[in-house]
């Protein structure tokens, strides 16, 4: 974890994970905090993201739309989100639903079917879970 | 109080929502993760509609700012249904110009915009332009409030709503009709140089012509040969000669290359003045009224060329009236604005003296008029007129600073413009122009420095006839030449215009070095050399070529005597 912002690690398998404290409030620091140190550890390449969500109780706007930016989508090849409530649930979906990102995003409840599916070759259009 | 914990700052928050509330946020109360969930997600569905109602607050701006980009253009624009070319809307500029409200036009076939004569080009380029092949596209005339607009076309085509074609017209009469002037006053100076240049070797000749007459004449007198020639004889030669420099005088107007000697003179007064000599040139059939204000009007001009060209008019309008009609001039003071400059090539805006001749005759169709000033061109019948006289006038009237318009309508008579800058108020002193006789000389000594040989031979017998000692050079620098080895000389007369050193640069030689009392410049034209557009300084004496013996005589004695 780094500064409340949230911890970015890549595991050996190139899938960058992010990983978000409890009560975490995603606004525009947290959010280019996170896609800085994915450009780091992804070498500006596009990679998989696995996301801890369940802690996040807010995302801002500004948040939601840096996340669905033509530029983050530069770094993300597809973004798997395990929720773990209503709240952040909801705000998962809005983040797909509303703000768009042009990368595939998934919500999960656990983290065996979010990691295999971004481990599955080819598939990756956008869609609910 | 609320059944379920927290539900009260959901439906708080909903409230405020619906209300339209901007900014409306709240935080999740914590105690149940389903309400917590739908504060989060109002909150969030909230900004949404904040961000989507100040997109829209801005887009309504911007339509409002294309809205009225759109009614505002100078741009005459009109969108059209492709399918039946009718009107779909309109800017309100396109609907001055044609002066219909743009609600009328709506719905109406676009080609009744146009001139009659326009309107199947206008349908062909509109439907070839509707069909996706547009062909090249000429200039148009619309049909304005205040006359035919003649106007550029562009478009471009949309299928949304519906297949429509979006026109741009640009009214470009203005800028046509000022090149129509820019063009026209081109071919005018081009016409100018080459009838000045024509004009000036003509003068030479005729000039030779004339001093031999002179010659043969004195010598038959004194009993010498004249050849087979009799005084009559001589006499013929002398007007044919005389007529030739008439010819070329108006010529060199023209041209605007005449030495004008410009006087202050009161525009009303010298219209008074000649108003006899007018009457004169007219049948008594056609009636001339002269309308002059009680106010003086001051203008710099050469009071000659001025009624030169008064003669002129007058004598039009006549020819044109023919037995019966009316013939009015008239004098005014007019100040031209920015805007009149704008629409007439070369004129600058300021005070004007306004004298119009005007008569009720024949007029001209457009392409006389086009015609008009241009020299030699004449609807009068062979003998009737040379076609120099309106050449004239426009070129006395470009010297004297002014412009001149014509306006003429077949069967209904014409009107001629003359403007002439006013003079400022004070009046200028003028210099005395005393007629000096021709006195015997005595013995003094002339250089006489011309490249025509011919001529500068009999210009020298000319001038030892009466008495001169003269002696002669081909140009300037034979003349200095000459001079180095002599003291001094009463005069030189020199032409201006010469191979190796011209007359102006030999006589400021010749009065630095203290080599001569006085200098004559005679020249078929002034090249500028010695005036300035034409125009003499004061003590510059000047005798324009061709000159009879008894005019280059008195202009020796002015220019002695003017010393």
């Amino acid at each position: 974890m780094a500064d409340g912002r949230g911890e970015v690690t890549m595991g050996e398998d190139g899938i960058v994970r992010i990983v978000n404290p409890p009560g975490q409030r995603l606004g525009v620091a947290e959010i280019n905090y996170m896609m800085a140190e994915q450009r780091r550890l992804g070498e500006g390449r596009k990679v998989p993201v696995l996301i801890d969500g369940r802690g996040v109780v807010s995302m801002s706007k500004e948040a939601r739309q840096i996340g669905a930016s033509p530029e983050y989508a530069g770094l993300t090849s597809r973004m798997a989100i395990v929720v773990g409530g209503p709240v952040s649930a909801m705000i998962g979906t809005f983040f797909f639903r509303v703000a768009r990102p042009s990368f595939p995003v998934r919500l999960f409840s656990d983290f065996e079917s979010a990691l295999a599916w971004l481990r599955s070759p080819g598939e990756g259009t956008p869609g609910a879970t | 109080m609320s059944a379920t914990p927290g539900i009260d700052v959901v439906l708080d928050l909903l409230t405020r929502i619906a209300s339209g509330e901007e900014g409306a946020r709240a935080d999740p109360p914590g105690q149940d993760p389903v309400i917590d969930a739908l504060v989060v997600g109002l909150t969030m569905l909230a900004e949404e509609l904040d961000d989507e109602r100040r997109r829209r607050t801005a887009a309504e701006a911007l339509l409002d700012d294309e809205r009225d980009a759109y009614a505002r253009s100078p741009g005459l624009l009109c969108s059209i249904d492709a399918a039946t070319l009718s009107i779909v809307k309109c800017n309100d500029t396109l609907a001055r110009a044609v002066g219909v409200a743009a609600a009328e036009l709506v719905g109406r076939p676009v080609a009744g915009l146009f001139r009659e004569s326009d309107q199947e080009p206008a349908q062909r380029v509109l439907r070839a332009a509707a069909a996706g092949s547009p062909n090249a596209i000429p200039e148009l005339h619309l049909r304005g409030a205040t006359g035919d607009l003649r106007v550029t076309t562009a478009f471009s085509r949309t299928d949304a709503p519906s297949p429509r074609l979006r026109v741009v017209w640009t009214d470009v009469t203005q800028e046509r009709v000022l090149e129509g002037h820019l063009l026209q006053a081109q071919k005018m100076q081009a016409v100018g140089r080459l009838s000045g240049g024509v004009a000036h070797d003509f003068n030479n000749i005729l000039a030779i012509i004339l001093a031999s007459v002179s010659l043969l004449r004195e010598s038959a007198g004194q009993g010498g040969a004249a050849g087979s020639l009799g005084d009559a004889d001589l006499g013929d030669i002398e007007q044919a000669a005389r007529r030739g420099a008439d010819l070329t005088g108006q010529l060199l107007a023209f041209s605007r290359q005449h030495v004008a000697q410009p006087k202050r003179l009161e525009l009303g007064g010298l219209v008074r003045d000649v108003d006899r000599m007018l009457r004169r040139l007219i049948p008594e059939g056609i009636a001339v009224s002269i309308v002059v204000p009680d106010a003086s009007l001051f203008v710099t001009a050469d009071p000659t060329q001025i009624t030169q060209v008064l003669i002129n008019l007058v004598v039009n309008a006549r020819d044109a009236v023919s037995e019966r009609g009316r013939i009015l001039i008239e004098v005014d003071r007019v100040d031209l604005d920015e805007a009149y400059a704008s629409k007439h090539f070369d004129v600058v805006p300021g005070h004007y003296a306004l004298v119009s001749v005007s008569d009720d005759g024949s007029g001209m169709s457009a392409d006389v008029l086009a015609q008009a000033f241009e020299p030699f061109f004449t609807t009068k019948s062979p003998g009737e007129g040379t076609g120099l006289g309106l050449s004239v006038c426009y070129g006395i009237v470009r010297q004297a600073g002014g412009h001149i318009l014509l306006y003429s309508e077949p069967g209904q008579g014409t009107a001629v413009k003359v403007y002439l800058p006013l003079a400022e108020q004070d009046p200028a002193p003028q210099p005395s122009v005393a007629k000096a006789p021709v006195a015997a000389p005595a013995r003094e000594v002339v250089l006489l420095v011309e490249d025509e040989a011919a001529l500068r031979k009999l210009t020298a017998r000319l001038l030892e006839r009466a008495g001169y000692e003269v002696v002669g050079a081909a140009n300037g620098l034979e003349a200095l030449e000459l001079m180095s080895r002599r003291a001094s000389v009463d005069i030189v007369i020199t032409d201006v215009v010469m191979p190796k050193l011209g007359g102006r640069a030999l006589v400021d030689q010749l009065f630095r070095d203290g080599k001569t009392r006085a200098a004559l410049y005679v020249s078929g034209y002034t090249a500028n050399s010695i005036a300035h557009h034409g125009v003499l300084a004061e003590g510059v004496h000047f005798l324009a070529k061709p000159f009879t013996a008894d005019q280059l005589l008195r202009a020796v004695r002015a220019a002695l005597g003017g010393e």
